[in-house]
């Protein structure tokens, strides 16, 4: 398995993406892209060539969801994980958001101290 | 990451979270003076959505600066707003139910602690303590999910959380590092052992000479990080006897425990079923008092005479 480097990280919100990047590149040592939309995501994403995607589900225009619709249907993001990023984690919810596609969800509000171990645990899972 | 970086990474956002502490206030007067502006009718879809989205923004902005109160109270009141969106706008026709989303958006600022308003941090002696003077949490909890919850918590209070979901990481940090509270789960289970018998094996975290808490009633515990997250209020209380090393140094130490049972009945008598007590350290018991936000709570149940002082934390 290739180590994990590169990830494009898409949410809308401002706030919450300066402490995920603060905690994805300071803690855990990420290249980290930010989009603010699944529209940018789609626009940049082969460019960048993410090891990884992690994904906002609650964003308007396009939703995480379809977000990652629209990823898998680009031939060279097919097969990148992608991970969802969502305030909902109830078990049920949780689970569909795997049938969708998503290799797992991590729960908002985050540990900024912790996420990039979390991104870690879920890559080598 | 050594200790220095991770200093460094705590300063990085306790300046975020400063900034965002700073923009607040006009982000919750845009929230209201757009609620001023409905009306009634059709006319009202697009502020509302422009409501429910700023909403959902803040509850998810709240929550990641540890603002748990006001992410609950944002949540609800987006939840309130999508509803009229799904459902339909004559219920906004009424006078009243835009009164009252506009007072509910008004209490959003109430929901913060008065250690997270803006003019607080600037009062210097009352802002949180920095990464260095802060008190250091290890917290045990094979949970990833519900110890990442706890951590965030506990992070909210300005405690420091170091995050172990093995004993053996925890055994390893404790030869270089103390903590000033250790938080374990007893309900997690390690190559088929239970916590309590494998911590017993583990010398560096037994040799730790900082209290021990066990988070026991698993099911229970859950259920207070859900009421948490729905902003029903939980206190912790912190319990100190007072004199009692002049009752030690009178009547010997024989007493002194006497004392101490006799305080731990009075609590067990005067606090609720549903409230957990335990002794924190020679003096001092903690109290977990779910559903609960009055923080004098514990002083007006207990009598003034016998316990003298509840902090909250």
């Amino acid at each position: 398995m290739t180590t994990l480097q590169r990830i494009l990280y898409v949410e809308d919100e401002p706030d919450i993406q300066a402490v995920a990047k603060l905690a994805l590149e300071m803690v855990g040592g990420f290249t980290v892209k930010v989009c603010s939309s699944g529209e940018e995501a789609l626009r940049e994403a082969v460019a960048f060539a993410p090891d990884l995607i992690l994904l906002d589900v609650m964003m308007p225009g396009m939703d995480g969801p379809s977000t990652l619709k629209a990823l898998r249907a680009l031939p060279e993001l097919a097969q990148v994980p992608v991970v969802f990023m969502t305030a909902k984690v109830q078990p049920a919810e949780v689970a569909h958001y795997k049938t969708l596609g998503a290799r797992d969800v991590i729960a908002k509000p985050f540990d900024p101290m912790t996420l990039a171990s979390r991104v870690r645990a879920i890559w080598e899972a | 990451m050594d200790e220095r970086q991770q200093a460094a990474v705590a300063a990085q956002l306790a300046e975020l979270r400063q900034a965002y502490l700073a923009r607040l206030p006009a982000e919750l007067a845009a929230l209201q003076s757009l609620a001023a502006d409905l009306g009634g009718g059709e006319a009202d879809r697009a502020r509302l959505d422009e409501l429910r989205h700023r909403l959902h923004k803040l509850a998810g902005s709240g929550g990641t600066f540890g603002l748990a109160a006001l992410s609950a109270a944002a949540r609800t009141l987006e939840q309130r707003v999508k509803g009229w969106l799904a459902g339909g706008l004559a219920e906004l026709d009424d006078g009243q139910v835009r009164q009252a989303l506009a007072a509910g958006l008004a209490a959003l600022g109430a929901s913060l602690s008065e250690n997270d308003h803006p003019a607080s941090l600037a009062r210097g002696h009352a802002s949180p303590p920095s990464a260095d003077e802060a008190n250091e949490v290890w917290l045990i909890e094979d949970d990833a999910l519900l110890g990442e919850e706890l951590a965030r918590q506990l992070g909210a209070f300005s405690y420091r959380v170091r995050l172990f979901t093995r004993l053996d990481d925890a055994e390893r940090a404790a030869q270089t590092g103390r903590p000033d509270l250790l938080l374990m789960d007893v309900m997690f289970d390690e190559e088929g052992k239970n916590a309590t018998e494998s911590f017993a094996r583990h010398l560096g975290l037994r040799a730790l000479a900082c209290p021990l808490f066990f988070i026991s009633a698993h099911d229970d515990f859950l259920s207070r990080v859900r009421a948490a997250r729905l902003g029903a209020p939980v206190t912790l209380a912190m319990i100190d006897i007072d004199h009692l090393k002049s009752v030690n140094d009178t009547y010997g130490h024989a007493a002194g425990d006497v004392v101490i049972s006799a305080v731990a009945m009075l609590l067990h008598q005067r606090l609720r079923r549903s409230d957990i007590i335990g002794r924190y350290g020679g003096e001092e018991f903690a109290a977990v008092l779910p559903e609960c936000d009055a923080a004098l709570y514990v002083a007006k149940r207990s009598g003034r005479n016998q316990v003298q002082e509840a902090r909250p934390v």
